[in-house]
């Protein structure tokens, strides 16, 4: 039974989930410009420098939590807006299926 | 530390570019007539209306210059219905405007602000028995919607032995859709002309003045052209049947402003006629009549929304961000359609106040209400906006601090900038003992046991 | 030797789909006049225009705001375009974007001194679809019975009048043929929803479509007309092949309203003549047709002499072109990498 996952995004979200592990699905290509393409579906997205920033965190297999520290660290934002945004990015990342929980 | 921006990732979606929802804002709006904005919401709280005193001056001015460049008389009549607060009056009553108004509170305003009686236009269907004696007794201008009001008055003047100043309203094909004809007597079915043959019949009305107002938000200066034709041709018909010469034509208003109405496809700034359009078409129409130049009549004005409606702002901030069930995004503001009762017609310009980024989100903005209908945009382009971010409405000096509702939450500051800077509370914002000291609680329902 | 200064010139209407704008054509007709050295820069609102990826016929292209977003914006975002690519001449080619072009003519030119060669604000009115009739009556050329309609009962009020069939058009775009009240209800929705309201309803007159496309000097002066009749129509209306004509009343007509509406640039002008040699106007569109090439080919080269007009240069009228020319369009799948896509997504431009 163990192996029955609830459905992505739900998992995705809340703070209880904050040390899941998260990763970005394989031939996902990101370039500089921040330009997305999902090879398996054919969209193509775009994203913003910080967006680009956290993709690359996930790529370097960082955990929620780290991308978390790692961004405070750098900008100048509260903890508890930082953990809304990224719940609401890891949320559509997730249902444009750039990422899966690892 | 670098500043923030939210992390976001778009879908391109090709050829689907909702052509509603383009970007329009490139820049930040950070201050109106150099007072920046963040100071008046430290200042006055957030939300909170702005009137710059010099926008006002510099619309009416330049209306004025418009027509009277083009006829020899001109008088405008402020509005009150579009925006009472006697501040705004008493800038365009300081500019030389007469007072319109539509109802006894509206005209105690405008007496209260000081305007003589005779330069006071008493438009609108209900004036009660009383409103009429005062506005006889004042010797203003009473303009008579129906034949119900015309027997009414024509009571009180027997009675009172004063002589009435009078115009009668009158409605017509245009050819602008919808007619209005639900105001004054019919130009085309002779009803208006029934009304003249009543009035001239009393020796105690004298009809001094012929007014007819087409619509509201007119992007056509044909129909004001047509409109005042036909006022013109009805003056001249008066006096051929009775040598009576008619004083002045009132043209009404309903000249459009730069704001862009729902399904519009170009922007109402790209597509509405200039004052001078306007002026045009209409002293074209009353100079090229046939009344001869020593008998050309006055021409009044009672223009509001285009006058008014671009030196009003509404300051605000974001309350919160979230995400509809279909993955749109929503934003929350902490104005809503209690404030901003345009909306409903309007996509307003909503600008943010502060620096932003070149990436931006389609979006719903919601207002503050606990109620469905509370919708200030359905689609928006806008920056990516944070909770707390200040957001300037613009062109809302119109209409909206009339209609505005006191419903779930109360009025908020309105201040206006004069033209040296100078900031000042023009109404204050409405607190809860606003409200209480209106009631009156029965003495069984003062405790709750 | 002092090099020849390059003429750049921006043109839209780069979707050059199974419903084509005319930038395309135009380019091309460009590419084949005498205007060198010529640099084109494509403008375009939707990252899928096809005009966008043909790099042997537009030099480079920007994205730029769609007409709803105004003309303040659309000044803007020319004013940057224009800082690096130097734009000496403009030319929009559709229709509803021309009002915001014509809004900001004058700006173009004083301030950033970017020319265009665009009907004056009182010419484009006239022919709009609800004023065309009044305005054939003035000059004599036949227009079917249009009416305008603010809601669906109207139209259906104006329709049991007419009877069916009648076109369905709408403020700015499309028509559609109704041959009952269930179709006419359906467009009317259709059409009002997509372009606002009014909604034009026209009287339907039978006979072959014969098209003109032509160029206005301004002041009532005609420096090119070319007539042409469709001879295979796509399912969307659009010809796919066409032949010019030897018909000199069409031309006269098509001088008249050039003339009578001092056309200032291209247009084309859309007739049914009928079995008995009648003319009825249909629209008159402002700016050059997606087939204006064909008038290359036949001889005319329209869109090189309204560059010249828009520079100053005296161009003397073009009265000879070839009678029987024939074009076909055939469309051609491009092959684009992933990275150009990218690049005009990411960056506006390519």
């Amino acid at each position: 039974m163990h192996d029955i996952k609830p459905p992505l995004q739900i998992l995705l979200l809340g703070a209880q989930n904050e040390n899941q592990e998260v990763k970005v699905n394989k031939n996902i290509a990101i370039s500089e410009s921040g330009f997305i393409f999902n090879p398996g579906t054919g969209d193509s997205f775009s994203t913003n420098s910080i967006g680009q920033e956290v993709i690359r965190m996930l790529n370097e297999g960082k955990t929620r939590d780290e991308i978390t520290q790692g961004i405070l660290g750098r900008y100048e934002v509260e903890k508890g807006i930082l953990e809304k945004d990224l719940d609401d990015y890891f949320f559509m990342l997730g249902t444009y299926h750039i990422v899966h929980n690892g | 530390m670098l500043p923030y921006e939210r992390p976001i990732i778009t879908r391109y979606n090709p050829g689907i570019t909702n052509k509603f929802g383009s970007r329009v804002d490139y820049f930040p709006f950070t201050q109106i007539d150099g007072v920046p904005v963040k100071k008046l919401i430290e200042a006055y709280g957030s939300p909170c209306f702005v009137l710059s005193e010099r926008t006002i001056r510099d619309t009416y001015r330049n209306a004025l210059r418009a027509f009277s460049t083009r006829y020899p008389k001109v008088q405008f009549a402020w509005s009150y219905k579009t925006n009472y607060l006697n501040a705004v009056c008493q800038v365009f009553h300081q500019e030389g405007a007469w007072a319109e108004v539509v109802s006894m509170f509206e005209y105690q305003k405008a007496i209260l602000n000081g305007v003589p009686g005779e330069q006071i236009l008493f438009n609108g269907p209900d004036k009660t028995a009383d409103d009429l004696r005062i506005a006889l007794q004042n010797n203003s201008l009473i303009h008579i919607d129906h034949f119900d009001e015309l027997y009414l008055l024509s009571e009180i003047v027997r009675d009172s032995g004063k002589k009435a100043r009078v115009a009668i309203r009158i409605n017509m094909d245009t050819g602008v859709y919808p007619q209005w004809d639900r105001f004054g007597f019919n130009y085309e079915n002779e009803t208006a002309w029934e009304a003249v043959q009543k009035i001239m019949g009393q020796p105690n009305m004298i009809l001094t003045g012929l007014h007819c107002h087409i619509g509201t938000y007119m992007l056509s200066t044909r129909a004001y052209h047509l409109a005042a034709t036909k006022l013109a041709q009805l003056a001249l018909r008066i006096k051929g049947q009775y040598g009576h010469r008619i004083a002045y034509i009132d043209i009404g208003g309903g000249f459009a402003s730069g704001n862009t109405l729902k399904g519009s496809y170009l922007q109402g700034s790209d597509i509405i006629p200039t004052m001078d359009d306007y002026a045009e078409a209409i002293s074209t129409a009353l100079l090229g009549s046939g009344i001869p130049t020593a008998e050309l009549p006055s021409l009044y004005l009672e223009a509001g929304r285009a006058l008014i409606d671009d030196a009003g702002y509404l300051l605000g901030s974001v309350v919160a961000i979230k995400r509809l069930s279909d993955g749109r995004r929503a934003t929350i503001m902490d104005f809503g359609v209690n404030l901003l009762f345009t909306s409903f017609w309007y996509d307003h310009r909503i600008t943010p106040a502060q620096e932003f980024s070149r990436h931006t989100e389609d979006m719903v903005v919601y207002g503050p209400l606990c109620m469905n209908i509370d919708v200030v945009r359905e689609n928006i382009s806008l920056p990516l906006l944070n909770r707390g971010d200040h957001v300037v409405v613009h062109r809302v000096g119109a209409y909206n601090m009339t209609q505005w509702m006191q419903f779930i939450s109360m009025r908020p500051n309105v201040v206006m900038i004069d033209c040296e800077g100078g900031v000042h509370l023009v109404r204050a914002r409405e607190t809860v003992d606003t409200l209480n000291q209106q009631e009156q609680t029965p003495d069984h329902l003062q405790k709750i046991q | 030797m002092s090099a020849v200064k390059t003429l750049n010139i921006a043109l839209t209407g780069l979707n050059n789909i199974d419903s084509p704008g005319p930038g395309i054509p135009v380019a091309r007709a460009l590419r084949s006049g005498g205007l060198d050295p010529l640099r084109i820069i494509g403008l375009a609102y939707d990252n899928l225009e096809p005009g966008l990826y043909m790099h042997e016929l537009i030099d480079r292209s920007y994205q730029i705001p769609y007409p709803s977003a105004g003309s303040e914006a659309l000044f803007h975002r020319l004013k940057a375009i224009h800082e690096i690519e130097s734009i000496d001449v403009v030319i929009p080619n559709f229709d509803a974007e021309l009002h915001n072009f014509m809004r900001i003519s004058d700006r173009l030119k004083s301030e950033l001194g970017i020319r265009s060669f665009l009907p004056d604000h009182h010419s484009f009115e006239m022919r709009q679809k609800s004023a065309l009739a009044d305005w054939g009556e003035k000059l004599g050329i036949k227009v079917p019975a249009t009416r305008t309609a603010f809601s669906w009962s109207e139209a259906r009020q104006i329709a049991s009048e007419w009877g069916y069939p009648l076109m369905v058009k709408g403020k700015y775009y499309d028509a559609y043929m109704a041959y009952d009240a269930d179709q006419a209800a359906a467009y009317f929705f259709k059409l009002s929803a997509k372009w606002g309201l009014p909604v034009l309803l026209q009287q339907i007159v039978k006979g072959s479509e014969v098209n003109v496309t032509a160029l206005g000097d301004g002041s009532g002066g005609c420096i090119g007309a070319v007539p042409m009749r469709k001879m295979y129509i796509t399912d969307k209306g659009k010809a796919w092949a066409g032949i010019t004509l030897h018909d000199d009343r069409l031309l006269e007509i098509a001088r008249t309203a050039v003339a009578g509406s001092c056309w200032r640039g291209g247009c084309e002008l859309e007739f049914i003549k009928t079995p008995d040699d009648h003319y009825y106007l249909i629209e008159m569109n402002p700016r050059f047709p997606a087939w204006v090439y064909l008038a290359v080919g036949s001889g005319q080269n329209h869109p090189e002499a309204l560059v010249r007009l828009a520079l100053g240069e005296a161009v003397e009228p073009m009265t000879h072109y070839e009678i029987g020319k024939m074009f076909i369009r055939y469309s051609y799948d491009q092959i684009v990498d992933l990275k150009e896509y990218e690049h005009i997504n990411t960056h506006g431009w390519l």
